[in-house]
């Protein structure tokens, strides 16, 4: 070998142990990196990486449902979607995204007309170049609208490769609109009221957690560890309001109020007998000059009462043996004055001297207090022991609860003067809510046992009765049942021939009171020459001889020039003692004593939930072909029925739902047609109860972007 | 090791015993590491992966096998051609090449399922063509010529991976600068080079860290840009999610590792059984299992020198040294990358990692590099067979 060979070779080996000592050194600095970080993971880096990859997930508890007292759903919570594109999901290629994209936004377009095709697409690839990985497409839909994007393009994929995917929650869904809307109540940035506040922690259920590991980038999974707790769903509770009542009632009331332009008001129902609440409804007059359930009056408003409270009056004097039926006491033609204060009838007398009844009949200011002053000025103690004794003094226990308090004037109190007794015993000098005054009537439409109101009769859990709420007596004998039956008859003659006599009927009897009462406006008092405001109340039950509710109306502030109780709550009262009347005491249905199955009318429908029942009752059925189906694309095949032209030969005929086609909805129930319509991606508002009478747009109309559906519900 | 072993397995035992060990461990941690991908690609039969790769792995072998029975010499011959056609090829990939993670590596081989990656065989065949070349050229090699000519090639091939493989194109360039440097190109020069390719990458990476890559979608820069910014402790947005995986796994191995099949981190890590193939070994395996994996490659570098050592012919001394730096090198950024030490690249551990032609063209590595040993061993024996003679 040459020289230069040689040195060549020395020059290629000396570089060639230069490279290899280099990549020696890159080879044991990595296994010290491996090293270090084995040592060098103390705790803190450790728990940094544990919570960079896991994380606890609280899962949302199912809401628990409100039903009326016939198991109608009032509230519910349904499981509902939102959809999510992540733009840039690993697995969405490029060409996947082009190529589909088109059709993905025509298909979402159908579905979700607020954008049209190319709107949409436009905003998809938007978003794609933005990069986004979380973009809500679509809100609040249904499971059978999830079904169906999982058909369309991209979405097919799935999650990984198409980027779509869905978030489930709980939407909280009311199915009487403004009826008994503040009594039922609803959550509203995370406070609730009325019934949904008063039964929250029940209702709420209790949420459970879950770890979660991630996985990759934005995907997580569950991994099971000691603490995981599963959600455990809220309790349903069972009120006592009937929905068909509450119905009457707030209409009629809504209508009074309308008539008078009055500021607020409300009515209970109670059912005499137990005290359970059929309906409650308050509303207060929006700016539009349109009635909402705002607040709840009928329990928090604590006001003077006025002339309603005279039946206290009436039970001391009755009680206490201080006079007879026959006593009579001069009411001074109307006019008297005691001290500073006037005291004025609102009916001027026709004769001099008043038995209790009469005062009662004509609700005579004068004749009342000179009644009570006469046997109670020397101890007025012993008459405000009355208004202690029936618990007027203190907040009634209820469902809903209150957050002010009653007052009634007392002699220990510092405010009380001379003239505090015959304020009081015509209903001022005291404070008291429309949920007192109804107790105190139902105490006398009762015999004297003085019922606890509720309006919440079972508590459920996910099927199972947990607890039912009986009837409860607060006070056996609260008044005697010979004063009870006494006052029941003067409340009668009172709607007979005094004061209310304009909602006088043949039907059935009366009894009741009325009551006007000048509001107190703060400091300034009630004698505010031109403002003077009023509140305008009835209290009775009926059919008098064998009470079976008791309603309270109260109207405040009437507006239109007339004030009172007699012109403005009374004709409420009796707007809905008469269809309670008809629809519920006069029609006594007989039950059915059939042996074999009978097939019950079947109104069109849920498929799937009539067969159940009819099953379960013993009947089978079958579903009808539709010839005419065939050629035309059936949305949802079967999974609704119309059965009204064989009902009973108990064969199923199935609705026809056309693709962008109104169905017709008529004779379904609420439910059934705000599902349907919630399936066909519609939006619907709706009014009155029962059952679905006429619907705009028509039937088989062709639905695009005007995606509203109103209904108009009539029972049936 | 037994004589019908030696007989028919001809070349350096170490190398060979290297080849073995990595194939087992290789087998090993690609069983455990496709899990999550069986469950959603093949249906959760975890076994199809294993047998597939083991498969891959077994023709993979057998093309080693027979590369090392051909007289290295032939190589010399062929590297220019197969160079040019490699080049083809990597002109190809870039006009028609598939996407897998988004980048376009890979030509699709139609029937086959397998896609065939041009920047393995490019990377062989330039390693042979500057091994040819600056051995013809050892007479001259001060010339400016040979830095320029050897340079342009590299650049090519290079210049053509870079698009789609950054990693790869860096460390093709670093395996043909390294292999121009041990075949004593100019040490001037080499200085230029080295610095100027310094310059090069802290360009690249201030360019990259700066510039606004919205509206880029369509290729890696985005993807450089993040996994730099990533690497430089900017949050990804996800916790820098791979790279803290990658260092999880590292760190709970300990020293003798979870034990086969128990990596947790297989389930978090994005290509378990190619890019993070290392961490996977460490986690179940401990730093005895990540150390032998190094070892090997550094034995396998260190034989390569023996055979730099002991060849009679500069050709097959750069061609061994070059093709067991590539694989090396390839290795060890692998397991920076593991442990933290680089940025996250798509490299591969040859022969470890799960992976079709890759394993293929690095087989046929080891088989190149075993014929050279293999001709040495028979060319010493010749020369000891003419000594007994000579002595006789």
């Amino acid at each position: 070998m040459s020289k230069t060979k040689v040195n060549s070779r020395k020059v290629i080996l000396v570089r060639a142990y230069i490279v290899f000592a280099l990549l020696f050194v890159f080879a044991v600095s990595i296994i010290i990196t491996a090293v270090k970080l084995q040592l060098g993971t103390d705790d803190k880096f450790r728990k940094e990486l544990s919570a960079k990859n896991t994380r606890v997930v609280e899962i949302e508890a199912l809401r628990g449902n409100i039903y009326a007292d016939d198991g109608n759903l009032l509230a519910t919570s349904v499981p509902k979607y939102d959809v999510i594109f992540d733009l840039r999901a690993d697995g969405l290629t490029t060409k996947v995204f082009v190529g589909k994209i088109d059709s993905f936004s025509l298909m979402m377009s159908q579905m979700f007309p607020e954008r049209n095709a190319s709107d949409w697409k436009e905003h998809l690839l938007k978003h794609r170049d933005k990069r986004t990985r979380y973009l809500k497409i679509a809100k609040d839909i249904g499971f059978e609208q999830v079904k169906a994007i999982k058909t369309w393009p991209i979405a097919r994929l799935g999650k990984f490769e198409g980027g779509i995917w869905y978030e489930e929650k709980g939407k909280r869904m009311y199915f009487m609109g403004e009826l008994a809307k503040r009594t039922i109540g609803y959550i509203k940035d995370k406070t609730a009221v009325g019934l949904e506040g008063a039964f929250d922690t029940m209702l709420r259920g209790k949420n459970g957690s879950q770890m979660q590991q991630r996985m990759s980038g934005q995907t997580w999974r569950p991994i099971q560890v000691g603490n995981n707790r599963s959600a455990v769903n809220g309790k349903d509770i069972v009120t006592t309001l009937d929905v068909r009542i509450q119905d009457i009632a707030q209409y009629a009331l809504q209508k009074g109020l309308e008539a008078e332009s009055a500021d607020h008001g409300c009515v209970i129902v109670m059912e005499s007998k137990t005290g359970a609440i059929k309906a409650m409804s308050n509303l207060k007059r929006g700016e539009d000059g349109q009635y909402y359930e705002a607040q709840n009056y009928a329990v928090s408003e604590f006001t003077e009462p006025g002339s309603t409270f005279k039946l206290l009056s009436a039970i001391a004097l009755l009680e206490d043996g201080k006079i007879s039926t026959t006593d009579t006491v001069d009411n001074s033609w109307g006019k008297w004055k005691w001290y500073d204060m006037k005291l004025e009838d609102a009916v001027k007398p026709k004769k001099r001297y008043y038995t209790l009844s009469e005062c009662l009949q004509y609700s005579s200011n004068v004749g009342t207090s000179k009644f009570v002053m006469q046997h109670y000025k020397k101890d007025p103690k012993k008459f405000t022991q009355h208004a202690s004794d029936l618990g007027l003094h203190i907040k009634p226990k209820f469902d809903i609860p209150s957050s002010s308090s009653p007052s009634i004037a007392t002699p220990n109190q510092s405010g009380w003067s001379g003239t505090s007794l015959p304020s009081l015993s015509i209903g001022y000098s005291s404070k008291i809510s429309p949920m007192q005054t109804l107790m105190l009537y139902n105490t006398i439409a009762n015999q004297g046992k003085m019922m606890q109101p509720y309006m919440v009769k079972e508590i459920r859990h996910e099927g199972q009765t947990l607890s039912k709420i009986e009837p409860q007596v607060i006070n056996e004998k609260a008044v005697s049942p010979k004063t009870a039956a006494t006052l029941t008859q003067m409340l009668v003659q009172v709607v007979d021939n005094g004061t209310a006599n304009g909602i006088k009927t043949d039907n059935y009897k009366i009894a009741g009171k009325t009551g006007t009462a000048w509001l107190s406006q703060g400091k300034s008092g009630y004698n505010q020459e031109n403002n003077r405001q009023f509140q305008a109340s009835f209290a009775g039950f009926f059919p008098a001889n064998n009470p079976q509710y008791t309603i309270v109306v109260v109207v405040n502030n009437p507006r239109s020039g007339r004030y009172s109780g007699s012109q403005i709550a009374a004709p409420i009262f009796k707007n809905i003692s008469d269809r309670i009347y008809s629809t519920h005491i006069r029609v006594q249905p007989t039950p059915q004593t059939a042996s074999l199955p009978q097939v019950p009318g079947i109104l069109k429908g849920d498929a799937a939930k009539t067969k159940w029942v009819l099953n379960e009752i013993g009947i089978s059925s079958q579903m009808l072909q539709d010839s005419q189906t065939k050629n035309e694309q059936v949305l949802f095949p079967g999974q609704y029925i119309d059965p009204s032209k064989e009902a009973h030969s108990v064969k199923l005929k199935p609705v026809k739902i056309k693709e962008n086609t109104l169905p017709d909805l008529s004779g379904m129930g609420l439910r059934d047609a705000l599902k349907l319509l919630s399936d066909l991606g519609l939006k619907a508002s709706y009014s009155g109860y029962g059952r679905v009478s006429d619907q705009a747009p028509a039937p088989n109309t062709k639905i695009g972007a005007n995606n509203e559906v109103v209904l108009i519900l009539k029972p049936y | 090791m037994n004589t019908q072993f030696t007989s028919r397995f001809k070349g350096d035992k170490w190398i060979w015993f290297v080849i073995i060990i990595l194939s087992l461990i290789g087998i090993l941690a690609v069983y455990s590491a496709t899990g999550t991908l069986a469950y959603s690609k093949q249906g959760g039969n975890t076994e199809w992966y294993f047998l597939r790769h083991t498969g891959f792995l077994l023709i993979g072998l057998g093309l080693l096998y027979l590369t090392h029975l051909i007289p290295f010499s032939y190589y010399s011959r062929i590297s220019q051609i197969f160079l040019w056609i490699s080049i083809g090829l990597l002109i190809l990939t870039l006009v028609i090449g598939s996407e897998i993670n988004n980048a376009t590596r890979v030509i699709p081989i139609p029937g086959l399922g397998i896609t065939f990656q041009p920047s393995d065989m490019a990377k062989l065949f330039l390693v042979m063509y500057i091994s040819r070349y600056l051995s013809k050229n050892q007479e001259e090699i001060d010339s400016p010529k040979v830095f320029w000519v050897t340079l342009v090639y590299i650049l090519i091939v290079v210049g053509l991976i870079a698009p789609e493989n950054l990693s790869t194109s860096l460390v093709v360039f670093l395996t043909a600068g390294l292999l121009m440097f041990i075949g004593r190109v100019n040490f001037k020069y080499m200085m230029y080079l080295s610095l100027s390719g310094l310059g090069l990458i802290s360009l690249l990476v201030v360019v990259l860290l700066n510039i606004n890559t919205d509206g880029m979608e369509g290729n890696r820069i985005p993807t450089w840009k993040k996994r730099i910014e990533t690497f430089m402790g900017k949050d990804d947005g996800q916790g820098n999610y791979q790279q803290l995986q990658s260092k999880i796994a590292v760190a709970t191995g300990g020293v003798f590792g979870k034990g086969p099949g128990n990596s947790t981190q297989r389930n978090y890590l994005p290509h378990p059984y190619s890019d993070f193939i290392y961490a996977i070994i460490v986690e179940e395996y401990g730093l005895l299992g990540g150390l032998i994996v190094t070892g090997c490659f550094l034995i396998l570098v260190y034989r390569c020198l023996k055979i730099v050592v002991e060849s009679p012919r500069a050709f097959g001394a750069l061609v061994a040294m070059g093709l067991g730096l590539s694989m090396s090198l390839q290795a060890f950024v692998n397991m920076g990358v593991a442990v933290g030490m680089l940025p996250v690249t798509g490299l591969t551990i040859p022969l470890v990692s799960m992976g079709g032609t890759s394993l293929f063209m690095n087989s046929i590595g080891f088989g190149i590099i075993l014929g050279i040993s293999k001709y040495i061993e028979e060319e010493k024996q010749q020369q000891a067979e003419a000594l007994h003679a000579n002595i006789a």
